[in-house]
This record gives structure tokens, sequence and C-alpha cells, in this order.
């Protein structure tokens, strides 16, 4: 029950940056160079919270950012645990908050939930190869400037109101 | 719980929700979606940013409302052809034959070579009567649901409880209107035929019926050929006298298509054999859109059609976009603020006016995705109406079948372009330039501007939304079509989607 305020802040964050990226990529025309906000601001919320949440902030993350897109819910699920999981494992081995580590990261999580959306796409409109292949070259862009957020927006993401009582128990 | 074991669970469930999403189950997609139901909540905080997205001017009102007029307009000239197109030319139909009028809803959901039709007068109709499109053979009506012992109800604690939760397999509603038709292309379907002037001027008789082992586009099968030599001809239907029912030889003298010997290759060798089949005139999977049901009453009364469109009736229901814009950029969706609860199934249409916005590509219970023609892989079963002013032939009136518009089939996009217009990929089932009539108004070379409307047979959708304009190649294929749609497509305004029950929401053009 105490955790349940900050998951409800969790997915009202993810809900907005999901928005966000909604807005820049068709209202502002940005497409493939519209960061991927709901990814950066997942993995810098799971850079300070403690580790068993790391599954139940990724899943509350996919059902918000499932809210707002036509993707199928499942992808996003796996996706976003996927993102949670490896975001996880590599804290125990770099820290996240380092300037380099969070923009590779960030931006290598961006291209790979990009990819494995687009690849999900393609199995079930029975697309041939190739424009998997093309979609790997086009979201190089949306990588790069997720990459950028994470450079920039960092110290942002780590100030955002209501996460506080599970941030305590960082390690 | 500890760490590990809580990352082990995530695993787990990463996996898992990866193999549900290439290989989608419906129980549990429809459990995931009780778990998004807190998002509908959620989904209103995107309602200021869809307010700034949807503000309409009086004057774009006003232009719209005068749009909505002429596409309804454009909308019954076209019901007007399409409903006059399932009847034969004079002479078809002797003074004995009868003829009900049915519209094609769609084929059943396990088997395409069952058509499900809803008929005018169903108390004409019975079992084995010939169903006819034009001049061509559909095929037999097979089943009237209505007609049958109703499913028993759940009895079991856990059969109710999936019922009520909406998690099982949806029954099969079947409306009273409904009957089954077995299409010429299924595996048990035999109809008696012949070419009445083979290439030695005699007549040469034989069965068709399943589809003859060719990929590519339909081939029926041939059986038992009278002579074996005969390899050309327009097919008709023909029932032998001492082997059919009264019922089955009213469709004498329909046609089925063209005999033909084709090659087809052989499984696992490097050489072809050639097959005996028939390439018939219609296209089964999406061309059939209005038929007739023969019966011996000697009844042709034509249904005039209603006063009310399509358009117009009790089964749209007020809907909105909860944004309209999409985060993935390789997508073209947008999440409606309607779901089952409001009667919404998989499929439904989503326009604005008479203009097809979208078809609803997953149902949740209170919301739904949709996608935009330009989502690659968007489907749908198209008419084309040509815009050539010489095309409709003058001084003859809207009940002759030459003014058909053109059945296309189903066409699938792959995308929207940089300038706007939505690429679909299309093969056709016969080349235009096979038509006299395209040859004698274009020439070879030429391409044929028309405009794109849904056709009937899919769920959902009804017949005549405005898709688009664009051109036709006269060629065999497969084509690329370029499809442009007013304001881009993707600023519709006044939403109305389709549901499966009547009176959910005061959706129909007449209402706003």
């Amino acid at each position: 029950m105490k955790r349940l305020v900050p998951y409800l802040f969790v997915a009202i964050w993810t809900g907005l940056a999901t928005i966000a990226q909604a807005v820049m990529v068709e209202t502002l025309g940005l497409g493939v160079w519209a960061p991927d906000v709901p990814i950066f601001l997942l993995v810098a919320a799971l850079a300070q919270l403690y580790k068993s949440d790391a599954v139940r902030v990724s899943l509350v993350a996919a059902l918000a950012r499932a809210t707002f897109t036509v993707e199928p819910p499942f992808a996003i699920v796996a996706g976003s645990l996927a993102v949670g999981l490896a975001a996880d494992v590599l804290r125990r081995l770099a820290e996240l908050s380092q300037v380099l580590t969070r923009a590779a990261l960030v931006g290598t999580a961006a291209f790979f939930f990009g990819l494995w959306l687009v690849f999900v796409d393609a199995v079930r409109t029975a697309s041939p190869v190739t424009s998997l292949v093309n979609a790997s070259t086009q979201l190089l862009p949306t990588a790069l400037t997720s990459a950028l957020l994470a450079l920039f927006a960092w110290p942002l993401a780590r100030k955002l109101p209501g996460l506080r009582s599970i941030e305590r128990r960082a390690f | 719980m500890a760490p590990s074991r809580t990352r082990t669970i995530g695993f787990v469930t990463a996996i898992a929700a990866g193999a549900l999403a290439l290989r989608p189950v419906g129980v549990l997609e429809r459990v995931l979606d009780l778990a998004l139901l807190p998002g509908r909540v959620l989904a209103s905080m995107a309602a200021p940013v869809g307010m700034l997205q949807g503000r309409e001017g009086r004057a774009a009102m006003a232009a719209r409302i005068a749009r909505d007029a002429l596409d309804l307009e454009a909308h019954r000239a076209l019901e007007t052809r399409v409903r006059n197109a399932a009847w034969p030319q004079a002479g078809m139909l002797s003074p004995e034959h009868g003829a009900v009028q049915a519209e094609v809803i769609g084929h059943t959901d396990h088997d395409l070579d069952v058509l499900r039709l809803s008929v005018a007068q169903p108390e004409r109709v019975f079992v084995g009567q010939p169903v006819i499109a034009g001049d061509a053979l559909v095929g037999r009506i097979s089943r009237i649901p209505g007609r049958e012992p109703p499913p028993p109800p759940p009895r079991g604690f856990f059969e109710r409880l999936e019922k009520r939760l909406g998690l099982g397999a949806a029954a099969p509603n079947h409306s009273p209107n409904e009957v089954l038709v077995e299409l010429v292309t299924a595996r048990d379907a035999r109809i008696g035929a012949r070419i009445e002037r083979a290439e030695d001027g005699a007549p040469s008789r034989f069965v068709v019926g399943g589809l003859a082992p060719l990929a590519g586009t339909p081939f029926l099968a041939v059986h038992n050929p009278e002579r074996r030599a005969v390899a050309s001809g327009e097919v008709r239907v023909f029932e032998p006298e001492s082997l059919s029912n009264d019922l089955s030889r009213l469709a004498d003298g329909f046609r089925i298509g063209e005999l033909r010997r084709e090659a087809a290759p052989v499984p696992g060798a490097d050489f072809t054999r050639e097959v005996l089949g028939v390439r018939p005139y219609l296209d089964y999977e999406a061309g059939l859109h209005q038929v007739l049901i023969l019966t011996s009453d000697g009844v042709q009364e034509r249904v005039p059609a209603s006063e009310r469109t399509v358009l117009e009736d009790d089964r749209w229901s007020a809907a909105q976009f909860l944004l309209r814009a999409e985060p993935s950029p390789w997508r073209e969706g947008r999440k409606l603020d309607r779901g089952r609860r409001h009667g919404v199934t998989a499929g439904a249409a989503v326009a604005s006016g008479a203009r097809l916005v979208g078809r609803v590509l997953r149902a949740g219970l209170v919301m739904s995705d949709v996608g935009l023609p330009g989502d690659v892989g968007f489907t749908l079963s198209v008419l084309a109406d040509p815009l050539t002013p010489d095309w409709y032939e003058p001084g003859v009136d809207a009940d002759s079948a030459t003014q058909a518009p053109l059945v296309l089939g189903r066409i699938v996009s792959l995308g929207r372009e940089a300038d706007g217009a939505v690429a679909f990929a299309w093969r056709p089932q016969r080349a235009l330039a096979q038509s006299e009539r395209v040859l004698r108004l274009l020439g070879e070379q030429g391409a044929l501007p028309v405009t794109l409307w849904t056709g009937s047979g899919e769920a959902g959708v009804p017949r005549g939304l405005l898709l688009g304009t664009t051109s036709l190649p006269t060629g065999p294929g497969p084509h690329v079509l370029r499809v442009f749609q007013a304001d881009g497509g993707r600023a519709a305004r006044a939403l109305r989607v389709r549901t499966t029950a009547s009176g959910r929401g005061a959706g129909g053009l007449s209402d706003r």
C-alpha cells in the first residue's frame, strides 16, 4: 500500500511522457527524430529505485504507455520489462547516472525497444524482412535524440515528484 | 520478496509477454485489457492536448457539413448502382424464376468458403437455392441459422463467469435474416457445368467445385470432364435433370468462368504439369456485395433502397480520439474512447460523415485502438467509381448492370508517403485492360481516375464509405495505388464508430 502512491506517480509521469512523445512525433512533425521519452524516464527512475521495484515499475510504466499507443500491449510489456531488467543488471556493473553511461544506455534501450515493436508489427502484418532492416536504420535518429535527452534532462527526471518513498530505499 | 526471485518472475513474464505479442491469444489479451482499465482514467490526462489539437473553427465546421451533404449524395448514387449490379442482364431470368435480394455481410470466421448474407425476405429462402451476382453463380444456400435450435445456455459457474467477463470466445450471433452460402470454391461444392460450344463446336459437360492446386489467383477445379481434349470456353451452369433437384437447376445458364489449362508446379520436382480448371469471373473473397437468391416462386420484385442509408442508421456511436497523435513514428493509429462495452468490435469502421477515417484494430472494454489508412497492413475491400465523364453511358439509367462500379477486391496499405498519399498494394483478379470499355475510353497506356469506396463483406465496415481518389493502372498487376485523402485523412472531425447493436448513442448523420 505504501508503494501504491509512487507507482501511481510512475504511471502518471510515463503517461505524460508518452503524450509528449506523440505530440513531438506527429503534431510537431519530428517523426523518427523525436526521443523515446517514456524509455528515458523508465531508465532514469530505475537508476534510483530499490532493486525489487525494477520489475513492478517497468510493468506500471508499460501499462501507462500502452494506454496511449496502438502498439500491442503485450509487446509494450515485454519490451518495457526487458529494458527494466537490463537496467537492473547493468547498474550492478556501472553507475547509471554517469554522463556517458546514461546516454549510451538510454540510446541503446530506445533503439532496441523500437526495433522490438517494429519486429512485432512486421510479424503481425507478415511484412518482408527488408522492412525490418529499413526500420532499424530509421530508428538511429530516435536512439540519438534519446541519448541526448538522457545527457541533458537526467537531473530533471530524478527530481520528479512522487517517487521519493521508493527512492529512499536506493542501494 | 527477494530481488532475485522478483527478477526471475520478471524474466519469465517478459518472455511470455513477448511470445503473446507475436502470437496473440484472445482470452489473455482480454485479461490484459482488464489490467489496462485504470488507463482509461489516465487517458483523461490527454484531454487538454486533445482539445488543443481538435479545435474546429466555425468556417471549417460549415465547410465540413456542406462536404458531408455532397458525400451523402454520392453515397446514395453508388448504393443504387451497386444494388442493381446484383441483377442479371435481361433474359437470364425466366418468368418462373423468383429472386430475393441479399446483402453480403462477410465470410464466417473459420471458413472463407462460407459467405454470410443478410436477406430482405427470409421466409422465401430455403437450403439448396442457388445464389448469383449479375450473370455469375456464387454458390448455394447451405444453412439458415435462424431456423436452427439455439445453443444451450452456459451451465457451470466458470462458464457463466467467463461469459459475464467476456473472456471466452464469443458465440456466433446470427440475426433472423442471416443465411449462409457455400461458395463454388468450397472443397465439397459440386456444380454441374458445360461449355455450349467447345473448340470443335460441340458441347462438353463436366463438374466444377473446390479450388484446383494452383498458387496465386483462384482457379476452380474441374471434375469428370466428358471430353479431356476440351481446354477452353465459357463455362455455364448445367445441372443434369436426372442427378439434381429443381432448386439446383434454377441456376442453369448462369456463368461460372473461363475454362483453361494452366501450368502448375509439382511439389518437390523442377517441372510443371497442366491443370484443367475454371478461372472464375467473380472475386469470391472480396468482390461480392449484393447478390440474388434464386427461387421458384416467380416473384422478382426489386427491393427499393431504404430511405435511410447505412450512413444514417442507428448503429453508429459518436466517438472521439483521446489524442490525435501516435507515439510510434512508424505507426498511424489512434486511441478511441469507445470499446466493447459500447458495442465496438475489432474491424469496425470509424468515419467522419461518409468518409472512412480508420478501422478498429483491437477493441478493449472501454477504449479501442484504431488503425488509420496510412498504417502499414491496413486492409480493406474496395469499390472504384470512375471519375471519367464518359464512363457511365449516357441514356442508360442506373438500373442497368453496365452502370456498376468496379470491384477491386482487397487492398493492403504500404504506408503513407512524403506527399501525404497512402500507398496500397493491389493485386487485380482481372486486368482492367481486358475490359473493352476501359480500352475504348483510355487506350492501353491510360490510367483510370477513380474514387475509392469501401465494399461490403468485411464485418463492421459498411459499404459506401469514401476512402479517397486514385488512378487505376490498366495492366495485369500487382500494382501500387497512390490514394489521396481530403485533409490528409488524419485531421477528421465529428467521428462515429460502427457498433454491433443499434441505439448505442446518437451517431447517425441525421443526428448531428
